[in-house]
């Protein structure tokens, strides 16, 4: 009893209000940073002369993306750090670079006005945002096709960060991965989704600032032995349905839902990440790949083909990630498309035209000539879930993707019930773990402490890619 | 558990005073859900469109004419065609060109090479697949190396802050199309939803052809950058209907269909200022139509 006390103690102490009301404003404070682009960005080696256009500065259409209106002191000439911080709508814990201040000092008051949008950018250039300097690297997390991934920190904040190094060198230009990526993520401002800090480009790469969590729901799988607390698991699956209500009500859907792409901070915060397959849901009818989620998270609807899908193919995704943290082993984890399918089919029963409105039209699936399964109990395969649980399980495998249940809905289904109604109305920005009555337990299998995940060496987060 | 009727969803996002009358058509369960997912991004593009215009984009080009811009542009409408690109992706792109406009200035010499380079960013953007980079270049007779395209490429992403989600004509023509007609197609429809679907008339096909064309050449015309895209998709679609209208009169043979589809539900009342918009770039369309018949004569 002591023991449980304590630990819930020290969860208290390392999520205490204040620090999580500073965590937030820093969060918003970030998010609302500019890339300041150099002339320098055009190489010197470009054939074309004329290829170097020169910035034209939109001043009568600038506008400063804040309200924020600086009111000089007429008896203090010098800035103070608080009033430089506020009228950039920076970060409170940021380290001014002395030669800033130093310049900001010899120039003449500025005229009681916000900034402009190119001014803004320029002194967050001379602070060292969209600079490679501004960041030291630690060391290198992992390795990709188009990308390596290392750990960092800002200078400017002492923060860590992940420094995540696109090469510019593949033959066909900036990789479609990283556009999509930054373009969707920098609009998403969540605090279960991942923060994009900073952006910076040079000769040889574009290097993406993302927020550092230092682990990731497969990592903290196995950390402690596949054998999560059961109360966890619904905190978890709550971050994750809420990181991705916020998505799918902008339409963005994220198309590669897996445990290695959320990410987990020592305090229990679960984000998600990986947003290089993600898609902006546009035109009604637009067709898009079949080839995306990875093969074990894939819905049915689009391991058959299907290129007509929407919202719903993320949440099939959610329910075998709940499966799996219940269980601790992945639901369907077949080798191929038909033998995914038919793992599924196994488990959930074949599908039939009440299980799934169409199907007997569906000639991808009429070619398997698939066995006639009938679905299994869930409850046989899933003991440690309770009733409730297992309904949401349910709802989110069904084959209907009209019948599917979505995020919004998932986060008012009864499973959450024991969570309270406080968690329903926090801010967007704001952790659940804001709420008092919020806190992880320790986790049966647990080896270590959760506040040091052992360290793996280099390639710990090699699942990224 | 039974999923929520579309009202009290529609309630519950704050959106009421924003949405159009329910489409007639929308019967079935299955088509309301459709429905409530096309309608939810018609709210989230229609806010978002005034961040994303690019308004006299031309204003501080030294080199660069409205006609240099409306070639260019037209040509940049053939090689989506050649390449079988959507046409979401070539709206995109002439957006991205001209938001950089509005921030560099660009040499006559150079501005192919900033539509391809756009096109290409579109297309990375909202295609599954992108053209090769070797493509683009001979479209462009070699004129640039594959090093300044993708210079250039960087350029505009870092220039336009990586802004790319701009809602775009092809959204809201397809959108109100769909919406008109009460279900939606497109060059796949899958078993899985045929059932759902029935095959569009051929007048609901001419109407789509008709004011996709009209698009076309409001995208090309620098008189139309100053209007939402979608206030001209929805003019294009009633001077799209107009025009059938005049022709049906002329063939009698055609009235059935031509009549039914016609009968569309009209739209939301306007507020005043959005009337005399819409008066001007129905105005505005009719005199883009008129000196362009051949184009919108053609037979597919």
């Amino acid at each position: 009893m002591n023991k449980m006390k304590n630990f819930k103690r020290r969860f208290s102490l390392s999520v205490p209000r204040t620090e999580t009301i500073e965590e937030n404003e820093f969060t918003e404070q970030i998010n609302q940073l500019n890339i300041r682009c150099n002339d320098g960005v055009v190489p010197n080696s470009l054939g074309l002369h004329s290829l170097q256009p020169s910035p034209v500065a939109p001043d009568s259409q600038a506008q400063s993306p804040t309200q924020l209106q600086y009111r000089n002191k007429v008896q203090h000439r010098r800035f103070s750090m608080e009033d430089v911080t506020k009228r950039m709508s920076l970060p409170m814990d940021i380290r001014l670079p002395p030669e800033f201040l130093k310049k900001l000092q010899m120039e003449s008051p500025p005229p009681c006005k916000p900034l402009s949008r190119m001014s803004r950018r320029a002194s967050l250039s001379d602070i060292g945002f969209g600079k490679l300097e501004t960041y030291v690297k630690l060391g290198k997390l992992g390795e990709g096709t188009y990308a390596t991934v290392f750990k960092g920190r800002s200078k400017l904040t002492e923060n860590l960060v992940a420094l995540k190094e696109i090469r510019l060198e593949h033959e066909e230009g900036a990789p479609c991965t990283a556009i999509r990526e930054v373009s969707l993520l920098k609009n998403l401002k969540h605090a279960n989704i991942v923060t994009l800090h900073d952006i910076i480009h040079t000769d040889r790469c574009l290097t993406l600032v993302f927020e550092y969590l230092d682990s990731d729901l497969k990592q903290y799988l196995d950390n402690c032995g596949n054998l999560m607390s059961m109360h966890n698991v619904k905190i978890f699956m709550f971050q994750l349905l809420r990181g991705l209500s916020y998505c799918h009500k902008r339409k963005i859907l994220h198309r590669d839902l897996k445990p290695q792409n959320l990410l987990i901070n020592d305090k229990g915060e679960l984000k998600l990440a990986d947003f290089g397959l993600a898609r902006a849901k546009s035109v009604p009818t637009k067709t898009y790949s079949n080839e995306v989620v990875t093969l074990w998270y894939r819905p049915p609807d689009v391991l058959l083909g299907s290129t007509e899908y929407s919202t719903p193919i993320d949440m099939w995704g959610v329910g075998c990630i709940l499966y799996e943290m219940a269980t601790g082993r992945p639901m369907f984890p077949g080798s191929t498309v038909k033998e995914e399918l038919h793992l599924i089919f196994r488990l959930m029963g074949t599908p039939t035209e009440e299980s799934w409105p169409g199907i007997t039209a569906n000639e991808e699936f009429k070619s398997y000539l698939f066995p006639q399964y009938r679905a299994q109990a869930l409850i046989n395969h899933v003991p440690r879930l309770d009733t409730e649980g297992i309904d949401l399980l349910t709802a989110l495998l069904l084959y209907d993707t009209k019948r599917r249940i979505s995020a919004e809905l998932s986060l008012r289904h009864s499973y959450f019930q024991t969570l309270g109604e406080n968690i329903l109305s926090i801010p967007d920005t704001s952790s659940v773990f804001s709420l008092r009555e919020i806190q992880l337990q320790k986790d049966p299998g647990h080896r270590s402490s959760v506040f040091q995940p052992p360290g793996r060496g280099k390639n710990r987060r090699q699942s990224i890619f | 558990m039974s999923s929520p009727s579309p009202s009290s969803t529609l309630s519950d996002s704050g959106f009421e005073d924003e949405l159009l009358c329910s489409p007639v058509r929308c019967a079935s369960d299955s088509q309301v859900c459709d429905y409530e997912d096309s309608e939810t991004c018609f709210i989230i593009q229609r806010l978002n469109q005034q961040q994303f215009l690019a308004l006299n984009c031309l204003s501080r080009q030294p080199q660069i004419t409205a006609e240099a811009r409306s070639k260019l542009v037209s040509w940049l409408i053939a090689v989506r065609r050649q390449l079988s690109l959507s046409f979401e992706s070539c709206c995109l792109a002439v957006n991205i060109m001209d938001r950089f406009l509005i921030t560099t200035s660009v040499a006559a010499d150079c501005f192919q090479l900033l539509g391809v380079t756009s096109l290409l960013i579109a297309t990375k953007q909202v295609e599954v697949y992108s053209p090769r980079i070797t493509q683009l270049l001979s479209l462009c007779c070699n004129s640039f190396s594959r090093e300044q395209l993708c210079n250039l490429e960087c350029l505009i992403l870092l220039r336009l802050n990586f802004r790319l989600a701009a809602p775009t004509l092809a959204f809201f023509l397809d959108y109100f199309t769909s919406r008109f007609t009460g279900h939606q197609t497109g060059e796949f429809i899958s078993a899985q939803n045929a059932h759902l679907h029935k095959e569009p008339s051929s007048a609901e096909n001419k109407w789509r052809w008709l004011a996709c064309k009209v698009c076309e050449l409001s995208l090309a015309d620098y008189t139309f950058n100053k209007y939402m895209p979608s206030v001209i998709a929805q003019c294009a679609l009633k001077l799209a209907k107009d025009l059938l209208k005049t022709q049906s009169v002329q063939n009698s043979e055609d009235n059935t269909g031509a009549s039914k589809m016609l009968c569309c539900e009209e739209e939301a009342p306007l507020t005043c200022e959005n009337q005399l918009l819409f008066q001007q770039c129905m105005e505005d369309l009719k005199l883009l139509v008129s000196l362009n018949q051949e184009a919108v004569q053609d037979t597919r």
